[in-house]
């Protein structure tokens, strides 16, 4: 019996960007099922992020299209609040005096910053305890550690209960136990909530474990397809260059 | 730069309405602070309160946003603006909110579309409307106070109108602040996450800029242009350093703003002091006091 066939959560089809003079990537084309871990790899300066971001129409592309559940991405509208994201890098003041609780009020919808907070806070701290990261509630942000940023980002996009992730380097700047507990909880709410996540990784060990499907994109998208399927030598030589190489294991330490 | 008038001139009856206003006004709350007696203090103290509220919290928005030289670079270019508003009969305040809203829709735009920096950007149009303001004024013919008094402030020149526009702006611009104050706190938490939620922080960024367009400009009468940014950055640059989070940060620089203004208006009442420099004076103190309050505060 055949399974039943699963949407596209985001479809992208024909996708170029350039900037000025310049080739960001041409020709992208691929779709992400609902409920699926994608994970764009790359070498700095393939255009992950710029792509990321094209997907979620942050910068216009020259040629082609993005559909987020069936939406043209220019027109999300009923489907935004379904959308999560987590940026790359958060440049903002840090000594700024405004607290995870504050930042978290934020990004809850049709509330008002100065009232209600006591109601609000119950969510935002369940939200938190999802990340391990209740215990943070009523710091200041500048003050938080690579790591516990991560982890009320995380949150931060996960408060309005989305049914997609856009993740650009999540583990970025946090050390490696903190960043084997990061994937493990996307795995887990991947799982637990159907989640369909995209994300940028530069840890091909994380692609090996985690990801249903791997994008490979140097300006162009060189593989895409189940990792133990596509991601094969030549592959990673074209994309990373004649130095890249990788070592399976076969057993997990 | 103007003084106190002496008090017999108060006294012939230059003040038109003296005796009537300073009849509304309780015996006793005159007794214990006489100046209330005089209709030009009364209009003074409810335009400091106004404006000391209003600059202060877009104050906090303005250091939110690492905006201060842009803030300055504004209440400059308002020279400009009133000295073309006195070149051509029109209100010079009007003029000033008119001139200073060009050129921060200018810098907005230049800062988006080009790749020049931020900073780069604005100080082409401080320096440029301060030379088109000097070249402007050399156009008046005899010796304009009028002018200088914007320049440094006169509090005796603050009229019923002015106490009315400063009132009215700030229920508007803090209206606007209070509603939308999660949606201009995104932008500058991180822009494409707000992007990602819907905000076009395009469009808020120039309503922002008219809305620090507008402060300036009616702040003007009170501490003049050369000072009109200080009544903008230190109240909210005191209370960052005790204050514990955002909602605090505003309370505070809200409560630092009404009394630097009030109080500095009043001391330079005492003093005989030029009542611009002397608030803002008095917004430095309380500047250095927050070290203080910060390190007993750890």
């Amino acid at each position: 019996m055949d399974e039943p066939l699963k949407a596209a959560a985001v479809a992208v089809s024909d996708l170029s960007l350039h900037l000025g003079s310049q080739t960001i990537f041409e020709d992208i084309s691929f779709a992400v099922d609902e409920g699926e871990i994608a994970i764009l790899i790359g070498p700095n300066g393939a255009g992950k992020t710029m792509l990321m971001r094209t997907m979620l129409n942050l910068l216009s592309a020259q040629t082609g299209s993005v559909t987020i559940f069936g939406r043209d991405n220019r027109n999300l509208g009923p489907v935004r609040h379904r959308i999560g994201y987590m940026p790359q890098r958060l440049d903002f003041d840090r000594t700024f005096p405004i607290t995870v609780c504050e930042v978290m009020l934020l990004r809850l919808r049709k509330s008002g910053f100065w009232s209600n907070r006591r109601a609000r806070r119950e969510a935002i701290l369940a939200t938190l305890a999802r990340v391990h990261a209740e215990n943070l509630i009523e710091r200041r942000i500048g003050q938080l550690s690579g790591g516990e940023l991560q982890r009320v980002l995380l949150a931060y996009a996960l408060l309005t209960h989305p049914d997609l992730l856009f993740l650009d380097e999540p583990a970025a700047g946090v050390d490696v136990a903190g960043e084997d507990t990061f994937y493990a909880l996307i795995h887990h709410l991947r799982h637990e909530e159907n989640l369909t996540v995209v994300m940028v990784s530069h840890d091909l060990d994380v692609v090996f474990r985690y990801a249903d499907q791997v994008l490979c994109l140097n300006q162009r998208l060189l593989c895409k397809g189940a990792p133990h399927s596509v991601l094969g030598p030549e592959v990673l030589e074209q994309t990373y260059g004649s130095l890249a190489a990788s070592y399976r294991h076969l057993h997990r330490h | 730069m103007v003084r106190w008038p002496h008090p017999t001139a108060i006294c012939t009856g230059t003040e038109p309405d003296a005796a009537g206003s300073a009849a509304l006004m309780p015996a006793l709350l005159t007794r214990f602070l006489p100046f209330l007696d005089y209709p030009f203090m009364q209009r003074a103290l409810l335009a400091s309160f106004a404006i000391g509220l209003l600059c202060a919290v877009v104050g906090v928005y303005v250091t939110l946003r690492s905006l201060s030289f842009f803030s300055d670079a504004i209440s400059h270019a308002a020279l400009a603006g009133i000295a073309l508003g006195v070149l051509l009969g029109i209100d010079p305040v009007l003029a000033a909110v008119v001139f200073c809203v060009v050129v921060a829709a200018g810098i907005t735009f230049l800062t988006f579309r080009t790749d020049l920096t931020s900073d780069t950007v604005i100080g082409v149009f401080f320096s440029g409307s301060m030379a088109v303001g000097v070249l402007l004024i050399g156009l008046q013919q005899g010796y304009q106070t009028d002018l200088l008094s914007y320049l440094f402030g006169d509090v005796l020149a603050v009229s019923k109108l002015d106490v009315a526009l400063a009132m009215g702006l700030a229920v508007v611009v803090l209206g606007v602040l209070f509603r939308w104050s999660s949606v201009l706190i995104k932008i500058a938490f991180n822009r494409d996450l707000a992007e990602v939620e819907g905000v076009r922080a395009v469009a808020w960024d120039y309503l922002f800029m008219v809305l620090l367009a507008q402060t300036v400009a009616v702040s003007l009468k009170l501490v003049g242009i050369v000072l009109v940014s200080a009544l903008i950055i230190i109240p909210a640059a005191a209370a960052r350093n005790v204050a514990p989070d955002f909602r605090g940060l505003m309370g505070l620089a809200a409560a630092i703003g009404v009394v630097s203004t009030a109080s500095g208006l009043i001391l330079s009442y005492y003093l005989d002091t030029a009542s611009g420099p002397t608030i803002v004076m008095v917004a430095i103190v309380v500047f250095i006091g927050s070290f203080g309050a910060r390190a007993i505060r750890r």
